[in-house]
């Protein structure tokens, strides 16, 4: 029987960070990974030299930590690679993120204004219930829209109908969206021009930073740090049992080479499924808690990697298969990612990924088989000639996705609820959450609960609440202090009635005044100011005449000014209702890279 | 980081614009002035017309304001005295109702 100060279960990106920040500080800590291989599954894999990456990770991030983190690790490892990656859908190749001169060309005019009656349509008539996917996108692109660039994609990916899939996972992406934020960049970006978005978003979406060997090299580094630091990461250690008593964790019960150990410790980071998680407490998780964990699915991929013997075959980095015809839903180019990652520079290495559940008929398919199935798919593609495939490798990715069905939220909800009795054990990562984390997310939440570790105390479940808003602009915190006062200042709403009673009041007594002034004088002059009986019936240039005058001009005043108020409510309003929408549209810009 | 900008999303949602008494004040001046100003101006430039009486007359409309700004003409130097009368009306006017505004939000507030 061992005893440590923390055990994280899982070597993949959010434990290997966890442990990392801890090492730094100075608190040992023992990795336990039950494969025989560290990066979880942003994981590259080795085969005969050549280099393949499952699932194609970019490395990029808003999050400043986690950059930093990605160059202390690998500094001059790390190459800047420009993005291109298209769409298949319909026999044509269209570019991704859409550039609206390659969609019409692709589609057609006749195509095209479909899509723009079908947007119109959304916007004019949409639908009142948004609780699927379907609905959600539909109401904000049009159902034309959706189902070219949407619906065959997000069913490949998810293997359910997209009515079937929680409008809450597109929500996700601008939940967090902050209004000041989108109100911030859209006036900054009118301020400061065109060129300057165009860098932003160049940036953000279309260079990433990647390994030269792939994210499997940050994470053999990252290793290399920690132990050299004195903690231990630990291969082929699958967790059997999590013990508990009251409301903490005492244990893990852990097998090594067919031995089973005993490891106990004071604190605990699981990134392992959280399902898988909540059926290895022993004693047994209440039974509502193990119901609603066996409740949460997840969606598991394949990766065939073909080496083929050409120099080049096209020159993205990934291309999505919107096709129905074909199985495959994404095709990695991994001499684009890097070159170093294909050994022999005649040959090309192409990642055919395959979205399926564990154990369904593709996932239990024979290697050979597969293999054959991707040669036979890229050659209906016209990507690539079958006899030009070298050879092959199946890597099967188990729970690479947590799935955002109609029923995860409140199954979620329940599991979250039990564990936050536990002081000494925090769960992170994507599986280890359940929660759709990028790389950069997932190494987020590891940071925060090693912090916790040191003394902090962070909600790690808001992590990833705050949207991917690529155009967000990066302001010196004292501007960005001093315009968010100002905002509210220049958008807050105008009190109609004070307005109206403002600028009636002035009117009225503007009139009373006037009308005062000329009877004082004598009258002299007075018949041009009485043509103002035209439409203030009853008034007179005499001391009643400018009472009634007042009470007319007070009304007209009165009106006018809380009509000014209200329009300019209206269109206040409609501003900032246009600029929200736009950021949400534009978080969907890079929507299919999300999967 | 969006819990730092709640307060003042809040504010942009929840609050109500305050308006400054004096710049009101200072904008609605300059424009009555230069309304006077140029208005005069316009009608001098434009020029006027001779009554059967043979007299010149520029803007009598226009005129009917000296019967409350004193010392108006349709002139240049009345353009420049009108600029003055109006940036003075418009300025009180402006001013009272920023400020008239501003005390009703504060009772509505109460």
């Amino acid at each position: 029987m061992e005893h440590r100060s923390v055990v994280i279960i899982g070597a993949g990106p959010a434990g290997l960070t966890a442990a990392y920040v801890l090492s730094k500080a100075g608190v040992r800590s023992i990795v336990l990974e039950k494969d025989q291989i560290v990066g979880g599954l942003a994981r590259t894999v080795n085969y005969k030299g050549y280099y393949f990456d499952t699932g194609g990770h970019r490395f990029f991030t808003k999050a400043e930590s986690v950059e930093h983190i990605w160059k202390e690790v690998l500094g001059q490892e790390l190459l800047r690679r420009n993005r291109l990656s298209r769409i298949y859908y319909n026999k044509k190749f269209f570019y991704y993120p859409l550039r609206p001169l390659n969609a019409l060309l692709g589609l057609g005019v006749w195509n095209s204004l479909r899509i723009f009656f079908s947007y119109a349509a959304s916007q004019l008539f949409p639908s009142k219930e948004e609780k699927t996917f379907e609905q959600w996108v539909s109401n904000r692109f049009g159902k034309r829209l959706f189902k070219t660039f949407f619906k065959a994609y997000t069913e490949k990916v998810w293997g359910i109908s997209c009515d079937e899939i929680s409008a809450e996972w597109a929500g996700q992406r601008v939940k967090g969206l902050s209004l000041m934020t989108a109100l911030r960049n859209a006036i900054l970006k009118n301020s400061n021009g065109r060129s300057d978005k165009s860098n932003v978003i160049k940036t953000l979406i279309d260079e990433f930073d990647y390994p030269k060997l792939g994210p499997g090299m940050m994470w053999k580094a990252m290793v290399d740090r920690i132990q050299r630091n004195g903690s231990q990461v630990c291969l082929g250690r699958e967790v059997l049992s999590i013990r508990w008593t009251g409301n903490k964790v005492d244990g893990l019960e852990i097998q090594n080479n067919g031995q089973t150990e005993l490891l106990h410790g004071n604190h605990f980071i699981s990134s392992m499924p959280l399902r898988e998680a909540i059926q290895k407490f022993k004693p047994e998780a209440p039974p509502e808690v193990l119901r609603a964990a066996n409740d949460l699915r997840y969606r598991d991929f394949l990766t065939v990697a073909l080496i083929i013997k050409r120099t080049s075959l096209f020159p993205d980095t990934w291309i999505y298969i919107h096709d129905p015809e074909v199985k495959v839903g994404r095709i990695q180019n991994f001499k684009n990612w890097s070159p170093f990652m294909v050994p022999d520079p005649n040959k090309t290495c192409l990642g055919l990924e395959y979205f399926c559940f564990e154990g369904d008929p593709l996932w239990t398919m024979p290697d050979d088989a597969l293999i054959d199935l991707a040669k036979k798919e890229l050659e209906i593609l016209g990507l690539a000639n079958g006899e030009d495939v070298e050879d092959g490798t199946v890597v099967r990715m188990p729970k690479a996705y947590p799935i955002y069905d109609s029923t995860y939220r409140q199954s979620l909800d329940v599991v979250r609820q039990f564990l936050t009795r536990f002081g000494n054990f925090q769960t992170v990562g994507r599986n280890g959450m359940h929660k759709y984390n990028n790389q950069d997310h997932s190494m987020l939440t590891a940071m925060l609960s090693a912090e916790n570790i040191l003394g902090a105390n962070h909600d790690l479940w808001t992590i990833n609440v705050e949207q991917e808003y690529h155009e967000e602009k990066v302001l010196e915190p004292s501007d960005e202090a001093a315009l968010d006062k100002l905002l509210p200042a220049v958008f807050s709403r105008m009190d109609q009635l004070g307005l109206a009673t403002a600028i009636g009041s002035v009117c009225g007594l503007l009139t009373f005044l006037a009308t005062i002034w000329l009877v004082v004088q004598g009258g002299a002059g007075s018949i041009y100011l009485q043509l103002l009986n035209q439409y203030f019936l009853g008034y007179t240039v005499t001391v009643k005449g400018a009472f009634i005058g007042m009470a007319y001009s007070f009304s007209w005043g009165f009106l006018s000014g809380w009509l000014f108020a209200y329009l300019r409510n209206f269109s206040m309003a409609y501003y900032i209702y246009r600029i929200k929408r736009k950021a949400e549209l534009l978080t969907f810009r890079d929507f299919l890279d999300h999967f | 980081m969006a819990a730092e900008k709640l307060p003042n999303e809040e504010k942009l949602l929840r609050g109500v614009l305050r308006l400054n008494a004096r710049i009101m004040g200072l904008v609605f001046g300059i424009v009555m002035g230069l309304v006077i100003f140029v208005g005069t101006n316009w009608l001098l430039i434009k020029g006027g017309y001779i009554t059967p009486e043979g007299k010149y007359v520029v803007g009598p409309h226009l005129q009917l304001l000296s019967q409350f700004f004193i010392g108006y003409k349709v002139s240049f130097l009345g353009s420049i005295i009108g600029f003055f009368y109006g940036f003075a009306l418009g300025s009180l006017c402006g001013s009272a109702i920023g400020w008239i505004y501003n005390q009703i939000i504060d009772l509505r507030r109460r």
